[in-house]
């Protein structure tokens, strides 16, 4: 086993993988950019060391510099956490090349993965499910047609050299057809200079479920179950849980079977997510594999009690898995809000400010991922993840009830959160039902919900406002007196008039 | 103390006191009977209304204006004096209208500028996109509030920004 690990990751991450580490009696280095000098993940850690970049990203991103702060700091493995570096094959191959070791999988499969068009061919191939297309372009019309037809309505037509959505299309009938491919060549041929087509099946309103899957250096390969991410805004996740209310242990099995075969298609090792996208008849098609530990993991560690941030560094170390398939089980039922610093009044644009005041919820069943305390910046500078707020309950019922006590529970001042959302999801019929998919926001969710329930005490918020407003005018000794001194002697007035009223 | 009038987003309080009971308040003729209970760093209270316990975040920017945090819902509060609103109604009144025309474009939150897509001296409708600012992975295009001119920009594409900094100054035509 390792003796010192260097996480080259920050926030709530870099937290969860220390307490994995302590617990498996490793030593920690944190690094850090100057804007998170006072975060405290730099303060779970053994020893720390300061990475100098001219934007706080960069520090994470700068694979030479964290390398030989890890060699420096007499670290014998790094562990990449999730974003900045962690899919970078490139970083992978370093740190490797280096006499370090990465805690993830190797080069080769990170490559293989990231790459759209490499990663569906391998599927393919592995006999994976994918998305049903032409695996060629297509540039002659009646012949798109002919293959629109026999995929059948709606379908997608797509760029080749595509990406960001431009030059893609849902077409719902072959009497749209014609316009609809026109467009897409002439879109696709101003913005990348290609008029080629490809044309695939359109998944409508698909759920989001994905496999987690677990391997060690020996071939040893077990899945670990799903998990249902179908809760989205702008296409990234928001509420996560395990099991999905959709699978049943035939499914789960089958789906888990084809998860292992992707994985082994890639010489995969250590833990990975096979992401499917699931259609109402239960069709379930490959979309990508992300070869790092997910934001979500928790909800999966919850049910099965198996802790992947410590089997990923024994996997590292190279231990063997110290179970095998038949020794998973799938116990209760498993929830995760992330709490974003955002707006849900506002298209959840992203908030920043000062954490002036928190209280985490705690009790039975309740597990705070939290990279965050009082005082602490939210700034621009990277993802506005706070927090994530996981439970776990006997079944789904309670899962939600307790989720619900949680968010009400949870104190964040200083920055607007998604809690009242959360919240809101947690009492819509649709999410209680468990039917929802990717579109719920979109298509399902009101947001007069949120309206509704912030009316409802509005009227107890202006007797508040009153309240205050008469305690800072009340005594009109003189109208000179600054803004800030009324203020301030609003602060400490009131201290003086709890005793009295 | 003169009644109050307390302005929720677009719903409007009459608040009136009880000169003998600090704490007893109505609120458009219902009463509440608020309490504080405890404070807080910063400006944190619990207070008891009606009995039912609420935590909340009391941030006054000035006399008239605060912002109320409660149960991670934000409302923006504007308090004035019965008498203040008769004398303020007057001068509104006796004022153009046509000053109150939004002739700034401000950034909404601290970001990026990506692309700003208009010059300076160009008529724009109302609804144009003039400017996308991007802040944590988020493109958000600012749009013409009518149709108007562009007197300056203010910033250039690639340029940071400051929550409310000025991007563009607009002319009414």
């Amino acid at each position: 086993m390792f003796k010192r690990v260097l996480v080259a990751n920050r926030g709530e991450i870099a937290i969860r993988i220390i307490r994995a580490a302590k617990e498996l009696g490793i030593e920690t280095v944190a690094i850090y950019h100057e804007v998170d000098k006072e975060s405290p993940f730099v303060y779970y850690a053994d020893y720390t060391y300061q990475l100098f970049s001219e934007t706080p990203k960069g520090a994470y991103l700068d694979i030479e510099q964290i390398i030989s702060v890890a060699k420096k700091s007499g670290a014998e493995a790094i562990h990449p956490g999730y974003g900045f570096l962690s899919e970078n094959a490139e970083f992978c191959e370093a740190v490797n090349s280096s006499g370090l070791k990465f805690i993830g999988p190797y080069p080769h499969a990170i490559d293989v993965m990231g790459n759209k068009t490499k990663a569906r061919k391998l599927m393919a191939d592995a006999g994976v499910p994918i998305v049903p297309g032409t695996k060629e372009p297509i540039s002659n019309i009646s012949k798109a047609m002919e293959v629109a037809q026999d995929l059948g309505y709606p379908v997608l037509l797509k760029a080749s050299a595509g990406g960001g959505g431009k030059g893609m299309r849902k077409v719902y009938s072959p009497s749209e057809f014609q316009s609809n491919y026109e467009a897409a060549q002439r879109e696709a041929l101003k913005a990348f200079g290609d008029d080629s087509i490809y044309i695939e099946k359109f998944i409508e309103c698909p759920k989001h479920i994905e496999f987690q899957i677990i391997a060690d250096e020996y071939g040893n390969y077990v899945h670990l179950g799903e998990r249902d991410c179908s809760i989205q805004r702008r296409h990234q996740k928001v509420i996560e849980e395990a099991p999905s209310t959709v699978l049943d242990e035939n499914l789960r099995q089958r789906m888990g079977e084809v998860a292992i075969n992707a994985a082994k298609a890639c010489n995969y090792v250590n833990a990975g997510t096979i992401e499917f996208i699931f259609d109402k008849k239960s069709n379930f098609y490959f979309l990508e594999m992300n070869t790092r530990l997910q934001v979500e993991h928790p909800v999966t560690e919850r049910i099965t009690d198996i802790d992947l941030a410590k089997e990923q560094i024994k996997i590292a170390s190279g231990e063997r898995l110290s179970f095998n398939q038949e020794d998973v089980y799938w116990k209760g039922h498993s929830i995760e809000c992330r709490i974003y610093a955002e707006d849900p009044f506002n298209n959840f644009l992203p908030d920043t400010g000062i954490i002036k005041y928190l209280r985490e919820p705690a009790g039975k069943g309740v597990r705070i991922d939290s990279g965050v305390e009082t005082g602490s910046i939210v700034s621009i500078h990277f993802d506005p993840l706070l927090a994530k707020l996981i439970t776990k309950g006997r079944d789904r019922q309670e899962a939600i009830s307790r989720m619900e006590r949680a968010l009400r529970h949870y104190r964040i001042k200083g920055v607007k959160t998604t809690i009242p959302f959360e919240l809101a999801v947690m009492k819509h019929p649709d999410f209680l039902y468990g039917w929802f998919d990717t579109s719920f926001i979109e298509n399902s969710f009101d947001f007069k919900s949120l309206t509704n329930m912030k009316n409802e005490y509005e009227e107890y918020i202006a007797a508040i406002a009153a309240y205050g407003y008469r305690l800072i005018n009340v005594p009109k000794t003189t109208n000179i007196q600054s803004k800030t001194q009324k203020i301030s002697q609003w602060r400490t007035k009131n201290i003086n008039l709890m005793g009295y009223y | 103390m003169d009644n109050l009038n307390i302005k929720i987003g677009d719903k409007e309080y009459i608040a009136s006191f009880d000169d003998s009971d600090f704490g007893s308040i109505r609120i458009n003729d219902k009463l509440f009977n608020v309490e504080l209970l405890k404070k807080y760093d910063e400006n944190i209270f619990s207070f008891a209304v009606n009995q039912k316990l609420m935590q909340v975040e009391l941030d006054f920017s000035d006399d008239d204006n605060l912002i109320i945090s409660f149960d991670g819902f934000s409302y923006e509060i504007k308090i004035s004096n019965e008498t203040k609103k008769l004398l303020e109604k007057f001068i509104l009144n006796s004022k153009s209208s046509a000053k109150n025309s939004i002739n700034k474009i401000k950034a909404p939150m601290p970001g990026m500028v990506v692309k700003v897509l208009v010059e300076e001296g160009q008529e724009v409708e109302k609804g144009d996109q003039l400017i996308i600012v991007e802040a944590m992975k988020m493109e958000n295009a600012l749009k013409s509030p009518s149709y108007c001119k562009i007197k300056s920009l203010k910033v250039k594409e690639g340029q940071a920004v400051e929550k409310d900094a000025v991007l563009i100054e607009l002319e009414p035509i």
